[in-house]
């Protein structure tokens, strides 16, 4: 019966706001639904449960793709979500509770997301053009509850620490973050450490 | 330009559509328009603030691409977007907390202009409201925004302002000056630039 418990603490909000259980809940819950419907069979593509997606979702290309639990995907600034692979071999890797807000992710090799991760409009690739072989692809890895906030861009080889922020237009080109910063700029440099 | 009928028909009937969804926004009584608005792209006024256009205003798409329009987004009930008299807006996307006005006669092209952090900097307090920092923004009159570039939180830009490409404004600009990079500060005028 816990699952009847979280999901009242979730949806307490509905008394102040029943509109939004029948405009927001429902249909994209049967919007996410349908979509794991669809790659049921899809040994490539897992979505786990709970996927709540406001518009639709392209999923492109022959690698590998890991959605975990409880994730959203909204339209922001007028951008989908798209998640393109370039070869079998490459692997996205999305952690639970994150909220993916039109993100572009082309993947040649690892793109990883951790959990409870907020993203805005960005784009991140980890391997410059998609014609590209998978020696000049580097990784890419994102730690848990960080904020990607809008227009934003992580270049192959970046790496984001946990509870890290990137700032509005900022473009990681290749460096690595630590934990808890606010990085800004073009290319981003770390300017205050949070915690 | 001269256009074939089809395309001059089918232009009658955007235009339909687009009236038609003004109307809509106009039908929940918190949208205010004055005379003579030229629209040329879908209106879109989402949330439970208020929006208040002047006279001559023209809203329209992005230069580059029509699927990039004019949005206004509000996200309380005590939020106003104030937009003066001869207004240009081409893809501008407003999103609104308090309350941001734009002067008479500015040109706004494809930029993000925004009064919130949205989420707090701290990772625990990502969704609290009282971490995220909001103030109103404020363009005084005859201000230029170029594409791309970003209009932050507690910015005011002063009359004659212009705001070059791909710059994000993170501080309150003084009347007169042109700015651009990012965080976008001023640029020195020519006539200072043979001097260093």
């Amino acid at each position: 019966m816990s699952f009847v418990r979280d999901a009242r603490k979730t949806y307490s909000f509905l008394r102040q706001r029943p509109r939004y259980l029948f405009s927001v809940i429902i249909p994209h819950a049967l919007r996410g639904t349908l979509i794991r419907l669809r790659y049921l069979f899809n040994p490539k593509i897992t979505i786990g449960a709970n996927f709540m997606p406001e518009s639709r979702v392209r999923i492109m290309g022959p690698g590998k793709v890991r959605i975990g639990k409880n994730v959203s995907c909204f339209i922001n600034s007028l951008e989908h979500v798209t998640i393109m692979t370039t070869n079998s071999e490459a692997l996205v890797e999305i952690g639970d509770s994150v909220a993916l807000g039109g993100v572009r992710i082309l993947c040649a090799r690892h793109v990883k997301i951790g959990s409870r991760t907020i993203c805005g409009q960005s784009y991140i690739s980890d391997v410059d053009f998609p014609d590209d072989s998978v020696d000049q692809a580097e990784r890419i890895e994102v730690g848990e509850q960080c904020w990607l906030s809008g227009n934003v861009g992580l270049l192959k080889g970046s790496r984001l620490g946990r509870g890290s922020t990137l700032g509005v237009g900022a473009v990681l080109d290749g460096s690595s973050v630590g934990d808890y910063f606010l990085a800004i700029g073009n290319p981003a440099r770390a300017v205050l450490k949070v915690r | 330009m001269v256009l074939s009928p089809l395309k001059r028909f089918m232009n009658v009937l955007r235009r339909k559509v687009w009236r038609a969804s003004l109307a809509k926004a106009l039908a929940t009584g918190r949208v205010k328009v004055g005379a003579n608005l030229q629209l040329n792209c879908p209106f879109f006024f989402q949330g439970p603030g208020r929006l208040v256009i002047g006279d001559n205003v023209v809203i329209g798409p992005s230069f580059w691409s029509a699927d990039r329009i004019t949005t206004f987004a509000t996200r309380t009930s005590h939020a106003v977007v104030t937009v003066g008299n001869d207004v240009v807006l081409e893809g501008t996307r407003i999103g609104c907390q308090t309350s941001i006005t734009i002067g008479d006669r500015c040109m706004i092209g494809e930029a993000s202009i925004m009064d919130t952090d949205f989420h707090g900097l701290d990772p625990d307090q990502r969704f609290s409201d009282q971490m995220t920092r909001t103030e109103p923004v404020m363009l005084a009159e005859d201000v230029k925004v170029a594409s791309d570039s970003f209009i932050l939180r507690g910015v005011t830009l002063g009359a004659g302002v212009v705001v070059r490409p791909k710059s994000v404004v993170t501080k309150s600009i003084p009347a007169g000056l042109t700015v651009s990079g990012y965080p976008a500060r001023p640029m020195r005028p020519a006539d200072q630039k043979s001097q260093s």
